[in-house]
């Protein structure tokens, strides 16, 4: 995982002693939150907000309701750390939670379908153009999305997102290595064909 | 785009992970996390022996493990006798019938 899987201590220097240490590892933290200290559980939340919230929309279209459901995620995940096993990597664990969450949130109320997402493109420097152009990427790299089938597209945010190995997003997703370096593949073959020669990830 | 995606890549393709993070990335990072804080419900605080007892499961069942390993290592019962001894008495019989054979066929 990339950013998200960091350990490092950011914004920890009002915490209790334990926080304030560099490199705390999530497992620790998990121990301090098992105790009920919501600052511990808030450096989790910290850590894997952005993954969960990206996990999530690739679950939900609408980001409004993505967001509600890795906010579900994270409460669950409080509720039930006792039953977290510290052998085992805490992301997953997390992850796994806040796919269930979206899906349930899906089952649950009708969510809405369209894809607003638009978070405001600080125009500054860059040109009209510019900014047509990344949008109308961003319109596509959507719809690109939107066409693969859920398990396909959770498996190449897991992957070129997220930075898990196929054996992790096998035991996230409960299917077997082979699928999902299959869906992987798959995903990846139709956005680049979606998005044509030109698509550069880069701003 | 030019990479051709391959079954077997085991990396992140950087390209797509870019123009997955630029859609899927929700804004106002900070917020997020002080909502979900100020959200958390009440969760009974743990007995401090009870997270002991269970973070200190995994390390009694691995010591259990290897006692018992080495229980079994130790109570197989062993042979004084080197193993070399039966195998070299063996290697001289075979090499005098073989010569005895050599010698009767030799004219």
């Amino acid at each position: 995982m990339h950013a998200s899987r960091c350990h490092g201590g950011r914004g920890i220097q009002r915490r209790s002693p334990l926080l304030r240490t560099p490199h705390v590892t999530d497992a620790e933290l998990v121990a301090v939150a098992q105790g009920g200290d919501r600052a511990a559980f808030g450096e989790l939340v910290e850590r894997y907000g952005p993954a969960a919230r990206r996990v999530a929309r690739a679950v939900l279209r609408h980001p409004e309701d993505a967001d509600d459901a890795a906010q579900d995620g994270f409460f669950s995940a409080w509720r039930h750390l006792d039953s977290y096993d510290p052998r085992r990597p805490f992301g997953p664990w997390l992850l796994r939670i806040v796919v269930n969450a979206a899906q349930d949130l899906r089952r649950r109320r009708a969510v809405r379908e369209t894809d607003p997402l638009s978070p405001a493109l600080s125009a500054g420097s860059i040109s009209p153009e510019a900014v047509a152009e990344r949008e109308e990427l961003r319109g596509r790299m959507g719809n690109a999305l939107a066409e693969l089938p859920e398990r396909q597209r959770l498996a190449v945010v897991l992957f070129d997102a997220e930075g898990f190995s196929h054996a992790e997003i096998a035991e996230l997703l409960e299917i077997p290595v082979g699928t999902v370096r299959s869906d992987v593949f798959h995903a990846r073959r139709a956005l680049r064909s979606r998005l044509g020669p030109n698509a550069r990830g880069g701003s | 785009m030019s990479h051709e995606p391959h079954p077997f890549d085991q990396a992140p393709d950087p390209e797509i992970r870019a123009l997955l993070l630029r859609q899927l990335d929700g804004p106002a990072p900070e917020r997020f996390v002080r909502q979900v804080i100020a959200g958390l419900p009440d969760r009974p605080a743990a007995n401090s022996w009870e997270i002991l007892a269970r973070w200190a499961r995994p390390g009694l069942a691995a010591a259990a493990i290897t006692a018992v390993a080495l229980g079994a290592w130790l109570a197989t019962p062993r042979s004084s006798e080197p193993v070399a001894e039966p195998l070299l008495e063996l290697g001289r019989m075979a090499d005098s019938e073989l010569l005895m054979t050599a010698m009767i066929r030799e004219p």
